[in-house]
């Protein structure tokens, strides 16, 4: 027997699978001597050494190794270790350890050590490697009698100790039956309106494995450390096809998971859709945005004996094209699409608990109950009482510069705090705003029913007389109907603000049917002040791919009532327009006008949520150029208008600056949006 | 004398009673108006429903203004009414907004109509009732029967008795089959452009803009639907005999949206053009975006993409939406 061995310094990898080989220091099997007093080593191989399995003459060797007769001072080679060698007849290929006599008892902490170097192994379902034999992978199952006593299947623990474990199968009728297991969320189930038709005895069994020791279930199989190795090597969604696995599904991103996270494709299909819409908190147009790595998704699916519409490439890489082949790749990823919004749940149900934890646990610390408003102020006060304890202990110097640094510190969370606040209670008086405009344009709405019905009545009446009677009363329904109709379009788009957004889809909308409809929202007031707002460089088919009609309405909205003030208070030649193109897979959107302008230096600032007028002069000019009757219309500047307009932009990719305006013109804005 | 045709309005909006006896006024029939403010709403339907039946029945959504009771919705008092008179057409008349009634209530109302725009809805009115009183009438057993009703020429019966739905075709007996049939002629026979054109889609079939199909529409008089369900605020052209005329007053052998524009009457300033890039000879209609109230327009089929909201049917023309600029 070697001390040590240049074998795996020489060959790294294992003869006939090509594995890694691990234990480079030569002491590996000195170390069974820790486990055990006696270790029995039965070892299986043919001549060859090359063949592996069942084979029809092997070669086996038994020894025994004593190691209570290894004592120190003694000479290894002087210690007997009696061996047998024999010959079986149809036996298979391997190696028994045996080890007896256990030195010291087991602590749970060794067993789930032990579990978890084990479970980088359980995690090889099998993969090729070019020049060796196909790994078929390994089966593990653990028998402790002192731990819990069951037969324990290793690699059905690691897959039960992620985040979560997913099932699909078919039912009769071909509609997908999906159920996941997951932390914080228990067991959930869903049945697909969505047919597969052409598939029959599908089942796919997926573990979601999640890279933090926060969204483990069982941390005792699965570790960080372990999760790192076994991710890259024996993650993805294998294929197995009549009990083999089929290459090379699963090595690649044949789901195209990892091609929709570089997209950021956030927005679920159809009926995944309708149900993220119907989860509380959860954004539907966003919920896949936590898409994992196709790695992160451990798993097979298995395709039954009696499936059709399956057929290997010749050169076994494989199937080729089919419906059979779609439709399993459109099952999976409803699967894994339904738990991706699920998870999306839990992480806000999770980001929700920890804010309540945090408080409760930071109430016990200062004894005293906090409103949730004045958490953020009652922590910083509470910091700087404790960094004003401890500074005294440090010199006089170093002391001033640490409470300096953190005054400044405190300073900015509190202020940006305040600030935040007051936007959030503005918005929220904004909110409360619609719902009494709602309630308003619905009185509006059934006033509009009796101006109709006198409508009607009057023209009966016409319908009576004669002459220059009956023209008049003509005339007088003509009015009615003028004005109902402007009425009705105006309260139209009232409607857009009662919208409840989880129902709202986002989806393509056209630009300049946009402009039209926000142009006649301003008519009166343009006719008034003779503003000329020119679009007719905007064409018509320039759309905003996914957005909501709402959204974009209000980005319209609010930089026209910009530029209709603007141009107002500075007084003549009062111009607004509007030009759209296409450049580089955007829509690049410009709106100029003549009005009082902005000083480079603002560019950033006017974004700036109630920073209405950084230079002060908009709503001075306005106060002496705007009848007193019109400032309800265009409004007195909440300051958070262009902040909307950014923050819807950016949500959806775009972005939106003020740009060095052309000659002629006062101030020149650039909106991209896809 | 024909006997007036009989409606019913039942509202718990008093004051709507005068917009009841304009409607009866304007439309030459009778309405009778049922006001069940402060009413129990169960005892007035009871009433209603020992008596004769109506052609028609017009109800308010909102019932909020009735004594508290079962019904608080007239889509409630609709299901209850079928119960006796299961085709009793019935159409809703409110003043709430249309999307916030769920699919399932509209499901129990014929149709449903604004109170402001009441008046635009005269002609649908009169086609509801005179056609489910033709189908009460003489019920149709056969499909053939039933393309008598549409007066479908006889180039489109074949393709017809492929689309008319199963259900249909093997349920004529059945009591409810009149509003089976409505449903299925408003929103799929009538309503998607196939057999049946409407004003924008026959203008572009002839090359011309909407407004201009005016000063050829005599000459396709003989194209205009008027079977069952036909309307006049909503008017509607075979295709099969809009062809048919054009074939006979152009001799040329040019696609349709060619010969259209050498109608007499048409001039240079009547031809349609592409919505999107103002190229000639748009072939198609489609929406603009995918919002609910997208407008149509005129378009080149090559600046357009299959609408993602409306499926593919058998012989119909494809729903189709303006592709967005590359």
């Amino acid at each position: 027997m070697r001390i040590a061995t240049t074998n795996k310094k020489k060959d790294d990898v294992s003869p006939v699978f090509g594995r890694p080989l691990t234990g480079a220091k030569g002491i590996g099997r000195f170390s069974c001597r820790r486990l055990g007093r006696h270790l029995t080593l039965i070892t299986c191989g043919t001549q060859e050494r090359q063949s592996v399995g069942r084979q029809k003459l092997i070669q086996k060797t038994e020894v025994k190794f004593p190691w209570t007769a290894f004592k120190p001072g003694t000479d290894v080679t002087d210690i007997i270790c009696e061996g047998d060698q024999s010959e079986v007849k149809n036996g298979l290929t391997g190696t028994t350890l045996i080890i007896n006599s256990i030195a010291e008892e087991w602590t749970t902490m060794g067993y789930s050590w032990l579990q978890r170097q084990l479970a980088v192994l359980a995690a090889n379902r099998g993969t090729r490697r070019k020049g060796y034999a196909e790994d078929p992978g390994f089966n593990i199952k653990l028998t402790t009698p002192d731990f819990k006593g069951r037969v324990k299947d290793l690699r059905l623990e690691l897959m039960n100790s992620g985040w979560g474990t997913l099932e699909a199968h078919l039912n009769e009728k071909g509609h997908a039956i999906c159920t996941l297991n997951a932390k914080g969320l228990g067991k959930k189930n869903i049945t697909s309106g969505i047919r597969f038709p052409a598939l029959k005895n599908i089942k796919l069994e997926v573990a979601v494995m999640v890279d933090s020791s926060d969204e483990m279930r069982n941390k005792r199989v699965l570790s960080m450390g372990t999760l790192r190795k076994l991710l890259p090597e024996w993650g993805g969604v294998q294929v197995r096809y009549r009990g083999f696995r089929v290459y090379p599904y699963g090595d690649d991103d044949w789901l195209e998971i990892d091609y929709d996270r570089g997209l950021r494709k956030g927005n679920p299909k159809g009926e995944l859709f309708t149900f993220a819409q119907s989860l509380k908190g959860v954004d539907a147009s966003r919920s896949l945005l936590n898409l994992l790595s196709m790695r992160n998704y451990v798993g097979n699916v298995e395709i039954g004996q009696d499936s059709p519409g399956f057929e290997m490439k010749a050169n076994r890489e494989g199937f080729l094209s089919s419906p059979a082949v779609e439709q399993l790749k459109s099952f999976v990823r409803f699967a894994i699409d339904w738990s991706t919004i699920l998870r999306d749940s839990y992480i806000r149900q999770q980001t929700a608990q920890d804010s309540v934890i945090a408080k409760n646990e930071f109430e016990e610390v200062i004894g005293e109950n906090v409103e949730s408003s004045r958490v953020v102020d009652a922590a910083v006060n509470y910091l700087e009482s404790e960094i004003k304890t401890i500074s005294r202990s440090l010199p006089r110097t170093e002391r001033k510069k640490v409470e300096q640094s953190f005054i400044k510190a405190t300073d900015a969370i509190r202020k940006y705090n305040a600030s935040n606040q007051s936007e959030l209670s503005h918005l929220r008086l904004i909110a409360s705003t619609s719902t009494l405009l709602l309630i308003f344009s619905h009185e509006v709405k059934s006033l509009l029913g009796l101006l109709e019905q006198s409508k009607n009545s009057l023209t009966l009446v016409a319908s009576s007389l004669t002459g220059g009677n009956r023209k008049k009363v003509e005339g007088i329904t003509d009015s009615f109907v003028s004005l109902k109709d402007r009425l009705e379009e105006l309260l139209g788009l009232t409607s857009l603000v009662g919208i409840d957004h989880r129902k709202a889809k986002p989806e393509q909308v056209a630009l300049r049917d946009k402009i039209v409809t926000v142009e006649k929202a301003f008519e009166l007031i343009t006719n008034k002040y003779q503003i000329q707002i020119d679009y007719e460089n905007v064409p018509n088919n320039i759309v905003v791919k996914k957005i909501l009609e709402a959204e974009l309405l209000s980005i319209l909205l609010n930089v026209l009532s910009n530029s209709i003030k603007s141009v107002i208070a500075a007084g003549t030649n009062r111009k607004i327009q509007i030009s759209a193109a296409r450049d580089k897979g955007m829509n690049v959107i410009i709106i100029k006008d003549t009005g009082l302008g902005l000083d480079e230096s603002q560019f950033e600032e006017v974004f700036t949520p109630f920073i209405a007028d950084p230079e002060g002069k908009l709503y001075r000019n306005l106060e002496k150029r705007l009848n007193p009757e019109d400032k309800v219309i265009v409004g007195s500047g909440s300051g958070l208008g262009l902040g909307i307009v950014k923050e819807i932009v950016i949500a959806h990719e775009g972005t939106v600056r003020f740009v060095k305006p052309k000659r002629n013109w006062s101030s020149e804005l650039e909106i991209k949006l896809p | 004398m024909t006997k007036k045709m009989q409606f019913i309005w039942i509202d718990d909006r008093s004051e709507r009673a005068t917009e009841s006896s304009n409607l009866q006024e304007r439309l030459n029939v009778k309405c009778q108006f049922k006001d069940v403010k402060g009413k129990d709403l169960n005892v007035v339907l009871g009433e209603i429903l020992s008596s004769q039946e109506p052609d028609l029945i017009l109800i308010d959504h909102k019932l909020e203004n009735i004594k508290s009771g079962i019904f608080r919705t007239g889509s409630t008092a609709a299901a209850t009414i079928r119960e006796r008179w299961p085709e009793c057409p019935i159409v809703c008349i409110t003043g709430v907004d249309m999307n916030e009634v769920d699919s399932q209530q509209r499901s129990l109302y014929e149709e449903m109509y604004s109170i402001s725009k009441i008046s635009r809805y005269d002609n649908s009115l009169i086609s509801i009732a005179n056609s489910f009183k033709a189908l009460r009438k003489k019920r149709p057993q056969t499909v053939e029967q039933m393309f008598k009703m549409f007066k479908a020429p006889k180039e489109d019966k074949e393709r017809l008795k492929a689309v008319f739905p199963k259900e249909l075709k093997e349920n004529f007996s059945n009591n409810t089959i009149g509003r089976e049939i409505f449903h299925w002629t408003k929103t799929t026979f009538i309503n998607r452009p196939g057999f049946l054109y409407d004003r924008l889609w026959a203008a572009t079939l002839l090359g011309i803009k909407q407004d201009s199909f005016s000063k050829v529409e005599a000459i396709f008089s003989e194209a205009k639907y008027d079977g069952i369900f036909s309307d006049d605020s909503n008017e509607r052209w075979w295709k099969s005999k809009l062809l048919e005329i054009l074939a006979e007053n152009i001799s040329e052998h040019n696609l349709p949206w060619e010969k259209g524009r050498k109608l007499q009457g048409l001039s240079k300033s009547d031809f349609s053009k592409c919505y999107a890039t103002k190229a000639d000879f748009p072939e198609t209609v489609a929406f603009v975006d995918e919002t609910k109230a997208a407008k149509r327009v005129q378009i080149k089929l090559n600046e357009t993409i299959p609408h993602p909201n409306f499926e593919d049917l058998l012989f119909f023309d494809e729903i189709r939406m303006m592709k967005p600029a590359e």
